[in-house]
């Protein structure tokens, strides 16, 4: 845990402060949330937690329809 | 708004084409395992019935010369639907791109790096990716050439070299089994390496053509990966005959039977080498159309500062997406190749057609 945790710090670090003076308050929203996503993420595969899968789960909404082989 | 101001040849859109198919060659193991001894006219199936929408990408790319996927999409479809279409195309871009990377750490782990976490591959792969992603288009696609030049040299030799082992009766019986397995093998390949080409739209207006010219790219690029993708099929049917459908990948296999005297043999590290080579490339070409089309939908004008988080995502993401080979594999067979269709055929031969429609795009008022 201390590993993942310390890898997502730094790489925070490399890119956070240049986005913050460049004030571009979209790259900012965007980078914030996209980081949130996989650190989470990150964590939860870390503690073994089972994270549903998309794709498996658009595969059985297409097998209810009758629309997969 | 143009995010990479880099631009490249139509020649190294060939290359990088062409290269972006080869990598495919992993994928053959969920083809065989469906067409048996009769693959190989599965992939030449699927190349023709792609041929058409192969035209109309180049089309849309000709009428679009200076628009990507995403501001294509908003100007046909208007600022919602098109927004929603955007982000429906990064999570299939981000989904794209989490699948071969896990393939690739998968694939490492199991022939070369035994004991290195596949997450650590990834994220080395990421590392390196990542560099080129920063620089832009050019550095992306510069090697596109040496790899497909390597690809092919190996891939021609290694045939020369079991040639003694291959068997005509390998590809008998012919036809035999039902037809519903030829459209489902026609499917996937259609979808699964020739659909993915659709990333292109998103990386045209860095290409320098005309219209003759980007449509001349698309096609020798097709026909360049497709053709290694036929004869790497071909090769392995011919040499393990019905054991074809055992292998995850029989590539490997296939290289692992050259024996040419004492010195040359255990050749399959070189395929291994080449495929990482080659899904390297692939990786780092969907890596960076997933940052260009978060860029764009969000106008972000400097795609720099999020290179690391987009990859660090695709890392997590990837290991979200299948719990199992087993569940892999059913999945990439029974519906991966409808969802696929969606994205590569569905989208763009409406757009196609509501463009013409509508006239689009209209000129610019002086």
């Amino acid at each position: 845990m201390g590993l993942i945790i310390a890898a997502y710090a730094i790489f925070a670090l490399v890119d956070i402060f240049p986005i913050i003076r460049s004030r571009s308050w979209r790259c900012i929203l965007v980078f914030i949330v996209l980081f949130v996503i996989s650190l989470t993420l990150a964590i939860l595969l870390k503690l073994k937690v089972k994270i549903p899968s998309i794709l498996l789960f658009l595969g059985d909404i297409l097998k209810s329809w009758h629309l997969t082989y | 708004m143009r995010i990479d101001k880099g631009q490249i040849s139509s020649r190294l859109l060939l290359f990088s084409v062409a290269c972006f198919l080869q990598s495919s060659a992993l994928l053959t193991a969920f083809l065989t395992e469906i067409t048996r001894q009769d693959s190989w006219i599965v992939v030449l199936l699927g190349a023709i019935v792609y041929l058409p929408f192969l035209w109309l990408l180049g089309t849309l790319m000709a009428m679009f010369p200076e628009q990507n996927l995403i501001q294509i999409l908003d100007e046909v479809y208007g600022p919602v639907l098109g927004k929603i279409l955007g982000l429906a195309y990064l999570w299939f871009f981000l989904t794209l791109s989490s699948v071969n990377l896990t393939d690739l750490a998968d694939f490492t782990k199991g022939t070369i790096m035994f004991r290195t976490p596949a997450p650590a591959m990834s994220a080395v792969c990421i590392l390196v990716s990542a560099i080129a992603v920063r620089k832009g288009i050019k550095l992306v696609t510069k090697f596109s050439p040496l790899f497909v030049i390597v690809a092919i040299v190996t891939m021609t030799l290694s045939t020369f070299l079991v040639i003694n082992q291959f068997k005509l009766e390998n590809f008998l019986p012919i036809f035999t089994l039902p037809a519903k397995s030829y459209f489902q093998g026609t499917h996937i390949i259609a979808t699964i390496p020739f659909g993915e080409m659709v990333v292109y739209l998103m990386i045209h207006p860095n290409v320098k053509f005309s219209r003759r010219e980007i449509r001349k790219s698309l096609f020798w690029g097709f026909a360049v990966g497709g053709l290694t993708l036929w004869s790497t099929t071909l090769r392995d049917i011919g040499v393990l005959g019905n054991t074809v459908d055992l292998f995850t990948v029989p590539s490997l296999i296939t290289f692992r039977l050259v024996q040419v005297g004492p010195s040359i043999s255990r050749t399959e590290i070189l395929f291994a080498i080449i495929l990482i080579m080659l899904l390297f490339y692939k990786i780092t070409l969907l890596y960076y159309v997933a940052v260009l089309t978060i860029s764009q939908l969000f106008k972000i004008r400097s795609y720099n500062h999020l290179v690391l988080v987009v990859g660090s995502l695709m890392i997590t993401y990837g290991l979200t997406l299948y719990p199992s080979p087993q569940k892999q594999a059913a999945s990439v067979q029974e519906t991966v190749p409808v969802i696929w269709t969606v994205f590569e055929i569905l989208i763009p031969t409406l757009t196609f057609i509501l463009a013409k429609i509508r006239k689009l795009p209209k000129a610019k008022e002086a």
